[in-house]
């Protein structure tokens, strides 16, 4: 018995052993291929985490830019306080899923909509200009048209590649999108054409008042950390200690 | 041997072939290194031809075609790897060049010094250095990076050889990779395929975002020398959109083709037809391709119209404002500010880094902020360089905002070069304002569509360099 575990074997087998933590730890690794836009919110920027926990030291700017006359409100104290803006910067990490809302008038009808914002990556911009440079989620009113016709709009944000971005020019205040299939992965599309960033989902259901209420986890703010307000006056951006430890359910 | 030992070694060798094959990049930028061959594995883009300028070069004789390419690409430096605790899980990390490029010029200075006691060191080290960190980048500075090798930590390099330009031996970080390329606009240098210049002035090999000039020399030589590499912070965004409803059960396909049927009408009359009518259907729709964003703006000028220069506006911008744009000649006290223009955003590409003519009057320096205190020589050849700066206005731009560029140029040698030409292949996200360009020479300014939907902007200076002369050009851009 002792003879057929031999030196030889024994290295061999370490080596084998080696060898597959190896492999799987590379693919580890690289977790934006395990990424899909289909899966539960907040559970894309969780995935990205775990590959990369370092990210969660980062506190991203992004500017939340809605139609004018709409109001944007942000989860402080458990509940909605509204900005009185439709452009709106705030702090995030990556990990986490936000959710805001989204007052406006779309077709002579005040709706509400419930925004989510999950980041998928984080900006590396010149030492001083990190709140120069946020990301930008644009939600325009064919976005607020679909959501409030019963549809489910999934934006994924994309920094495009230099190398193969076209040459256009972009009004102020207006993002280029692309619209795909539904068929198809907004996740993969992005890749293809550059570095994704962000997911924003909208959607038209509109919270109980149970669950806006509750204080366990439910659909709207279960994993719905406060926001931090991007001041310009302050360079960096503290987050809220109170923040929850992003976790897999 | 049991066959049972022999089916584990089997297995054993096959896991990790396949694990080194995940990581075949590492591996044969290695292989490449050590033969001292670049690693050129990249498409080919078509370079814009047609600049058949019919120049004189007064003084000079017409360039011989046979010595029109560059020198061979040199290997100078193997990469060794650095100690086990500085690696990566997967990648070597080769210990930079710079360090021994920075003992070369000692012991270059030294020798020529003890040699002959009147002759004056032809490098100044201390001018000869640019120091910077990029700021997002996870590594020290070090400031004894100049006296002793590194120990700092620097960023890891790549080991993929400099494509030789200008037929001067280049040292370099060796391949320095931007690690966030693309939040990044550059502009400047010579990448991917090297720019060869032909008898006839055609340029081969331009891609896009390459700065460079060409020129020749009295002995017939028809030399490519690449700008620098300016980068500026300028991260675009765009969406890709799903909406996903009851609607979506419903599949949209586009009509491709129509099926070709011929139906030939009803004949009139018992007896035969005497005519008959054949409706040919459309069999296929044409092309319904999209706009594939390629938009060409011509600015209503053509390479037959080409402008000619004459002056240059006498004040300097503040970002510009240096002796080296002004005179030519680099000074230690302006090093900050040349490195905040010339970087404009703390980093550098591929395959240029800091460079120091050895050879000429002067020290020729570049910045290379992602790794501070690396050193990169260039050891002329020839007997003549071109050296090709270039700044930019701003560390960061959003899109709309403009960006003024400066090239300086200067002849390094002690002889006249001629028919000096300098290049400049925009980047498609860089609009160029016309009207903008200036030249402190005279020289004609010719624009071309490039293939990435911006232009060409080409200066060709009239006379030729004297020694130790050189040139400012100025024009500017818009952020697409």
């Amino acid at each position: 018995m002792i003879r057929r575990f031999s030196g030889t074997n024994i290295a061999a087998a370490l080596l084998l052993i080696a060898v597959l933590v190896c492999c799987e730890t590379s693919q580890a690794q690289n977790t934006r291929e395990f990424v899909r836009d289909n899966m539960v919110p907040g559970r894309a920027s969780q995935i990205r985490l775990f590959g990369n926990p370092r990210l969660a030291q980062r506190l991203q700017p992004v500017r939340i830019s809605s139609p004018q006359g709409s109001e944007l409100s942000i989860v402080s104290n458990g509940s909605f306080i509204g900005t009185s803006a439709s452009d709106y910067s705030t702090g995030m990490r990556v990990g986490s899923l936000y959710r805001f809302r989204l007052s406006t008038v779309s077709e002579q009808r005040a709706v509400e909509l419930y925004p989510s914002i999950e980041l998928l990556d984080v900006l590396h911009p010149p030492k001083g200009l990190e709140n120069q440079f946020p990301i930008p989620v644009t939600i325009s009113e064919s976005d607020i048209r679909h959501a409030v016709a019963g549809r489910m709009v999934s934006k994924v944000i994309y920094l495009e590649d230099p190398e193969t971005s076209l040459p256009r020019t972009t009004a102020p205040g207006s993002q280029a999108t692309i619209d795909i299939s539904g068929a198809d992965d907004a996740v993969r599309a992005a890749e293809s054409l550059g570095r994704p960033m962000a997911i924003l989902r909208i959607g038209s259901r509109v919270p109980t008042r149970e669950e806006l209420a509750a204080t366990d986890q439910n659909a709207f703010r279960s994993q719905t950390p406060e926001t931090v307000q991007q001041q310009s006056s302050r360079p960096d951006l503290k987050a809220n200690p109170e923040y929850p430890a992003p976790s897999f359910k | 041997m049991k066959p049972c030992r022999i089916l584990i070694v089997l297995v054993v060798a096959v896991l990790v072939m396949a694990d080194s094959s995940v990581d075949g990049q590492v591996l044969r930028r290695s292989a490449s290194a050590d033969s001292g061959v670049p690693s050129v594995n990249l498409p080919v883009v078509e370079s814009p031809q047609g600049f058949v300028l019919k120049k004189k070069a007064p003084k000079l004789q017409p360039p011989k075609p046979d010595r029109n390419t560059r020198a061979p690409a040199k290997t100078i430096h193997r990469p060794r790897y650095a100690p086990r605790h500085d690696r990566g899980r997967f990648s070597p990390i080769p210990k930079s060049p710079a360090t021994e490029a920075t003992t070369a010029i000692f012991k270059a200075t030294d020798r020529e010094l003890k040699s002959n006691k009147n002759a004056k060191p032809t490098v100044f080290v201390q001018d000869a250095v640019i120091l910077g960190a990029e700021p997002m980048v996870d590594h020290h500075t070090c400031d004894s990076c100049l006296q002793s090798p590194c120990a700092c930590n620097a960023a890891p390099w790549t080991d993929s050889v400099v494509p030789q330009a200008m037929g001067v031996e280049v040292l370099v970080p060796a391949g320095k990779q931007l690690r966030f390329r693309d939040e990044y606009l550059c502009d400047g240098g010579d990448r991917k395929k090297p720019v060869t210049v032909d008898e006839r002035f055609n340029i081969n090999g331009a891609d896009t975002e390459d700065t460079f000039g060409h020129y020749d020399t009295l002995d017939g030589k028809r030399i490519v020398s690449p700008s620098n590499r300016v980068c500026v912070y300028a991260p675009r965004f765009a969406a890709v959109r799903k909406i996903e409803g009851v609607f979506n059960a419903r599949l949209n396909q586009r009509v491709t083709a129509f099926h070709d049927e011929q139906v030939l009408n009803v004949s009139r009359g018992k007896d035969f037809s005497s005519s008959t009518k054949q409706h040919v259907n459309t069999n296929q729709f044409g092309g319904s391709n999209r706009a594939s964003g390629l938009e060409t703006k011509t600015r209503g000028i053509t390479s037959d119209q080409a402008v000619t220069l004459i002056g240059v506006r006498n004040s300097f911008s503040p970002y510009e404002n240096l002796d080296l744009v002004k005179l030519g000649r680099h000074s230690s006290g302006e090093t900050a500010r040349l490195q905040l223009g010339m970087q404009s955003a703390n980093v550098w590409q591929d395959n240029l880094g800091l460079k120091v003519n050895v050879k000429g009057a002067q020290p020729v320096i570049v910045n290379d902020l992602s790794s501070a205190q690396q050193l990169v020589v260039i050891d002329s050849d020839f007997d003549t360089t071109l050296r090709v700066t270039k700044l930019a206005s701003r560390i960061a731009a959003e899109s709309g905002e403009e960006i003024e560029f400066t090239i300086r140029f200067d002849n390094l040698s002690s002889k006249p070069v001629g028919n000096v030409t300098i290049v400049d292949n925009l980047t498609g996200r860089l609009q160029y304002v016309p009207g903008s360009a200036e030249c402190s020479l005279k020289a004609s300014f010719i624009e071309k569509p490039n293939a990435k939907g911006s232009l060409v902007l080409k200066w060709d200076i009239e006379a030729p360099v004297k020694p130790h002369k050189g040139g400012i050009i100025r024009f500017k851009c818009v952020v697409k």
